[in-house]
Formats: structure tokens, C-alpha cells, sequence
């Protein structure tokens, strides 16, 4: 319960800056059709009013789910915030250590070097290979062999519908 | 004259080459649905490219196939991987999910498969019987009308799919529609949010923002050390007590398939919207809503009758006014083109056949989906009931395919794993993804509407409050909003929403 209110409580946070964020955006658009060539000077049917009414409706909701998780953390947290703050500190250290954690992190970095970095450079088959055998091999999925027969068969089905049956260039 | 053109469609569909295209286009549309990723729009939009050398019959038959079968397919994966194949499916995996882990997988596929059929049929009956009456309407929708509608969709995604707070739910929808702000506006073509980037100026498209939301999350359970082997376990399909439940909770199924065809009547509103209400109708109306989200079989039953019956209702403006009802209907509408056929109002006095002929299909699609849905359904249960750290790399491999072939762009990939990692964060912190979701899917039809609306008005909101389908709209929304806080609670106004918040909390604890 605590935990939970103590996460919902520092989230909030990030969601208020991201309605003010946009809110100030707004604004931002508001100013730049109020000038030529759009010249759309009434607020309310600038291409701004939505994102403003949307940034003003999150910094509302956040708020709300700010003061929710103060009075949901129970009295200890009610009565010192500060505890909210050891409490993230506490929790987080070990949960940054935690083997599930670390494997996360591995994991999508392999993905973000597959779609940022592979895919477009090298043919897809070659970028797919490189991609699905490191990420099965670190976690350990199968045998070796095992990886790379099914790597092999699942990009080579992915061309035969895609590029011959569909007659799709693939990335 | 009618008994004449529809013995004609049906001696059409039944001769054997027919039958071998409706087999093979609804098994396609099927495997399609099947694979998370790749949609139903996706689906028809390669396969109109195939049937090009069709005879027109069987174009239309192979393409009225794959839609159905998509539109189906996409329970299964949402039942066996929690990860919707289809927009369509989101509601599904609510408590298909669950079903398949108490070990109930099977129930809940031939429940899904089975409701996707009546769904479908039940549609066919609405196309048939209202083409010509129920588009006025519709007609009777205008901006204001279609804003509150986005709105209307949003507050209840929020409220019925937020697990422990609704304000999550409301949260996640907000952060959809700012999401669907990015990019060239609709009405002055301002770019908003794009900071200059080409690829950001053409909004960010709904495709990779869905497969990120759901299949990431899930994606990323393969990296834990711990799996769920127990999971996917198939069983047995359960037909008697199946047909059963399906018997008792028969008028559930003909209000989600009124609410269906309803929504898919409505243009740009589609069958994941139909899929959404229908389950937020069954679980207001049911005795124990606390069941639902745990593997209550109605949830599916409701889900899958409402977004298959969404077919029907969207085909029924494409028919009669040439307005496609959802995403999918719109690459139908361009392939009924190509193939030679003028839907529109002049359809009935042109080609008064065809809708019809478009009946029947439909039916001998549904019921082939039906069919083929449950034989494959062993075969995908293998197929996705592989070890999950081997299928998930494939899976992604899968994602960035679909993702990719939306437009040809890898931006779109790039954008899938930017919104895997919201979809991480929102998971991790218990928002529902879904609301999220829709605020993307509806949001350009929000902010177009609302632009549009306050244009003629000169900038006044006031319109708003003395159009009648409007007031119906905002005293719903309003009445929404102040129940979740507490306002009508019998304690009064002052126990507020934290109280509410604070009761359910225990309750899920």
C-alpha cells in the first residue's frame, strides 16, 4: 500500500510537468498562429486551445492523484513526507540491482540496437539474425543450435509471406 | 426479388473456387489477426492488392474474409499472450487472459470464436434490414456530436478498464489525445509538437503505438527470470457448457451487438470502441461486476459479440454513404472501388444487388472464421504457446515488420519502441494502456471536430450545451465523473474520491 502510493506520489509529479510542459507549448502554438500567415488570434479555435485544455486537464488529474496517494500512504506517510523520499531512495537502490532489472536493461538495449542502429543499415534478414540470436544466446533460451535454427526459420517465413506471398519490401 | 439476389450470392459463394477464397482469405485474415502487429486494416490493405486479378465476386469475397477473419483473430493472441492481435481484441485480453490462466484457454477461444460468428450474423441482419434507415442517424451527428462521442469513449475506456483507480484511466486517456496532437493539424495544417521533424509533422501513427503499449510489456516479461510455464496451457473447448453460457447470456449478447453495430455505424468510431462498450455495458448490468478483469467468461462473450458486430455496422455507411464506419472499413471502401462498385446512395438503384451479395459473404465468412478460428486455435496455441523467451525476439521481429510495412518507414518502428517503453512505465505503475490507446485513436476526430465546431460558432462553446444529443452526452460524462468522486456516495460529497480510492484499494489488496 505504501509502496504503491509512494510510487503513484513521485509519478504524479512527472505528470504535472508534463501538463505544465504542454500547456506552455500551447501557448507557444497560440502565439506562433496568432502571427501571419495564420493569423488566428481567437483562442479558442487556434490549433492550441486543445493541447492547453488537455495540459490543464493532466496537471488536474495528476494533482488529484498527488493528494490521493498523500492520504493513501497511511498516517506515517501523511505525518513526515520526507518519508516519501527515503522510502523511494530505500526502495530503489535494490531494485536497480535486481537480476530481473539488469536482464530488462540488457534486453532493451539489444531491441534499441536492433531498431536504431541495425534495421535499415543491413538487409533485414541480416539485421534480424544479428538481433534475435545475442538476445536468445543472453537469455538463454535454448541450445545454441536450437537459436540459431529457429532465428533461420522464423526470418525465412517472415520472407515468404511478407516478400513473396504479399510481394512487401521488408526493411 | 430480395429471395433472388440472395439465392444468387449464395449459389455464388458455395461453387468450389469461391469456397477455396473464402477459406483461404479468412484463414489469412485469421493467421493476421492472430500475430500481434499486424491489424485488420493491415490485413485488407494487402490483400486488395492480391485480389486485383480477381473476378469481382470472389475479390469481394476473399476481401469480406480476411476482414472478418482478422477482426476474430486477434482474440486469440489476446487470450493466450495478453497481447491483443487487433485494437479490436484490447477488451478481450481483460479477462480472456485470466480464462486461459486458470487454464480455461480453450473455453475462452471457442467462447470468443464462437460469439465473433453471432456478433458477425447479427450484424448481417442490421446491414440488410437498416442500410437504407438507420444512416440518418448518423447523419444527425455533426462536430459537437463527434467531439463529446471521443470524450464520451475516453471517460468510460478510462473507467472500466482501471484496475485500482479511475484516475489512471483517465490519465492514460489524456495522455493519448496529447499524443494524437502531434504533427500537421487537420484544420490549418499547423504543426504541432513536431519541432521541425518531417516524420513528426505526419502525426504518429496508431499501428506502432498499439503493438508498443501491448506487446512490449509483455515482450519484457520474457526477460524475467522467472517464467510462467503453467500459462499457456491448452484446454479442452468446453462446447456444451459453452453453448451453455452463450444460451444463458443471450440477451447480453444481442445488447453488445446492438451497441456493436451501433458504434460501427458511427464513422471513424471501430470495432475497438464496439469491443470497449460492449463490455462496460455488460459489466455495469451484471450482478457481480467485481468479476470482471478476473476471467468472468460474460467479458468475453461481450467483447468479442460487440467488435465482431462493429463488421457489419461500419459496412453499413461505406454502403449507403460511401463513409467508412471504422479504419478497416476504409481500406474496404477503397478496394470496393477498386474492384468497380460506387457505394454510396446511388448503390441501391445502381447495383441493388450488392448489398446483398455483401450479406451473404459476410455470413459464409463468419462461419468459416468459426470453423477455421477453432482448428487453428491448437495450432496457435503452439504457435504462441512457445517458450516465451524464444518467442518474444520473434515476436519483436514480427512488431517492427508490422510497424514498418504501415508506411514503408522505419521511423514507425522507432516510434513502436519509443511507446514499448511508455507502455513499460505505464504497466509497471498500474495505468491501463488501453484508454491511452483510444485517446490516440480518437484524437484526431476530437480535435478536428472540436475546431471545426467552434469555427462556425465563432469561438463559442456554447452550441455545446443546447444541442439535445449533446446534453444527453455531457450529462452522461458529468454524471460519470462526479460518481467516480464520490458525489452521489451515500456519505455524501465529503468522503470525496480519496475515499473511494482508499475502499477500492483494500478491495484489491
Amino acid at each position: 500500500m505504501e509502496k504503491k502510493a509512494v510510487k503513484d506520489f513521485f509519478f504524479s509529479f512527472v505528470l504535472i510537468a508534463l501538463g505544465i510542459y504542454c500547456v506552455i507549448e500551447g501557448m507557444r502554438i497560440y502565439r506562433v498562429a496568432a502571427a501571419a500567415p495564420y493569423n488566428i488570434t481567437e483562442f479558442t479555435i487556434s490549433p492550441a486551445f486543445l493541447p492547453v485544455v488537455l495540459g490543464v486537464s493532466l496537471v488536474l488529474c495528476s494533482l488529484a492523484l498527488c493528494i490521493q496517494s498523500l492520504k493513501a500512504g497511511g498516517k506515517r506517510l501523511q505525518e513526515n513526507w520526507h518519508t516519501y523520499w527515503m522510502m523511494a531512495k530505500k526502495g530503489l537502490a535494490p531494485a536497480l540491482r535486481h537480476r530481473d532489472t539488469v536482464s530488462l536493461v540488457v534486453g532493451l538495449a539489444i531491441i534499441a540496437v536492433y531498431t536504431f542502429l541495425l534495421l535499415g543499415r543491413l538487409p533485414f534478414w541480416a539485421a534480424s539474425l544479428l538481433f534475435l540470436v545475442p538476445l536468445m544466446v543472453y537469455l538463454r533460451a535454448a541450445k545454441p543450435w536450437k537459436i540459431l535454427v529457429v532465428s533461420c526459420v522464423g526470418i525465412g517465413l517472415v520472407y515468404l509471406l511478407f516478400q513473396v506471398a504479399f510481394k512487401t519490401s521488408l526493411p | 426479388m430480395i429471395s433472388s439476389y440472395l439465392g444468387s450470392a449464395i449459389l455464388t459463394v458455395l461453387t468450389p473456387y469461391n469456397l477455396v477464397v473464402l477459406f483461404l482469405a479468412t484463414l489469412s485474415g485469421l493467421i493476421m489477426g492472430i500475430l500481434p502487429g499486424l491489424s485488420a486494416t493491415m490485413a485488407i490493405a494487402l490483400l486488395t492488392g492480391l485480389t486485383y486479378n480477381f473476378p469481382t465476386q470472389s475479390a469481394l469475397i476473399a476481401l469480406l474474409g480476411v476482414y472478418v477473419g482478422s477482426i476474430s483473430g486477434g482474440c486469440q493472441s489476446a487470450i493466450l499472450l495478453n497481447i491483443p492481435g487487433t485494437p479490436a481484441s484490447a477488451a478481450t485480453a481483460l479477462d480472456g487472459f485470466p480464462l486461459a490462466k486458470q487454464g480455461r484457454a480453450g473455453f475462452a477461444i471457442f467462447l470468443a470464436e464462437t460469439c465473433s460468428m453471432i456478433g458477425t450474423i447479427i450484424s448481417v441482419v442490421f446491414v440488410l434490414t437498416l442500410t437504407p434507415l438507420l444512416t440518418s442517424f448518423a447523419l444527425k451527428f455533426k462536430s459537437w456530436e463527434f467531439f463529446l462521442l471521443t470524450i464520451f469513449g475516453i471517460v468510460i475506456c478510462g473507467t472500466i478498464t482501471a484496475q485500482d483507480n479511475v484516475l489512471k484511466g483517465w490519465i492514460s486517456g489524456i495522455l493519448g489525445l496529447l499524443v494524437a496532437q502531434i504533427g500537421l493539424d487537420t484544420v490549418d495544417t499547423f504543426a504541432r509538437f513536431s519541432y521541425g521533424n518531417v516524420n513528426m509533422m505526419s502525426g504518429i501513427a496508431l499501428i506502432p503505438v498499439m503493438i508498443g503499449l501491448f506487446g512490449f510489456p509483455e515482450i519484457a516479461k520474457a526477460f524475467n527470470h522467472q517464467e510462467e510455464n503453467h500459462v499457456l496451457r491448452m484446454s479442452g473447448f468446453e462446447v456444451k457448457q459453452g453453448f451453455h453460457l452463450i444460451g444463458k447470456h443471450f440477451l447480453a449478447i444481442i445488447r453488445s451487438a446492438v451497441i456493436g453495430v451501433g458504434v460501427g455505424i458511427i464513422p471513424g468510431v471501430g470495432e475497438d470502441t464496439g469491443g470497449w462498450l460492449s463490455y462496460w455495458a455488460s459489466k455495469t448490468n451484471s450482478k457481480n461486476p467485481e468479476t470482471f478483469g478476473k476471467g468472468e467468461p460474460l467479458g468475453v462473450i461481450s467483447t468479442e459479440t460487440g467488435n465482431n458486430a462493429c463488421i457489419g455496422g461500419a459496412i453499413i455507411p461505406v454502403l449507403s454513404l460511401a463513409v467508412p464506419g471504422s479504419a478497416p472499413a476504409a481500406v474496404l471502401l477503397a478496394a470496393f472501388l477498386m474492384h468497380g462498385y460506387r457505394p454510396g446512395p446511388l448503390l441501391m438503384s445502381e447495383s441493388p444487388a450488392f448489398v446483398y451479395q455483401v450479406s451473404i459473404y459476410l455470413v459464409a465468412a463468419s462461419l468459416a472464421m468459426w470453423m477455421l478460428g477453432l482448428l487453428v486455435a491448437r495450432g496457435s496455441m503452439k504457435l504462441l504457446g512457445i517458450k516465451k523467451k524464444i518467442l518474444m525476439p520473434l515476436i519483436y521481429m514480427l512488431c517492427a515488420v508490422g510497424a514498418y510495412l504501415i508506411n514503408y518507414n522505419l521511423f514507425d518502428v522507432k516510434v513502436m519502441f519509443v511507446f514499448g517503453l511508455v507502455g513499460i512505465v505505464l504497466s509497471a505503475l498500474s495505468f491501463p494502456a488501453a484508454p491511452f490507446l483510444l485517446g490516440v485513436i480518437l484524437g484526431p476526430m476530437c480535435d478536428s471536430n472540436l475546431r471545426r465546431a467552434l469555427r462556425l460558432s465563432d469561438g463559442s462553446l456554447l452550441p455545446m450545451f443546447t444541442r439535445p444529443i449533446c446534453v444527453v452526452f455531457l450529462v452522461v460524462i458529468v454524471f460519470m465523473v462526479l460518481a467516480q468522486f464520490g458525489v452521489f456516495h451515500r456519505k455524501g460529497a465529503t468522503a470525496g474520491a480519496c475515499e473511494i480510492s482508499k475502499t477500492e484499494n483494500q478491495g484489491a489488496e
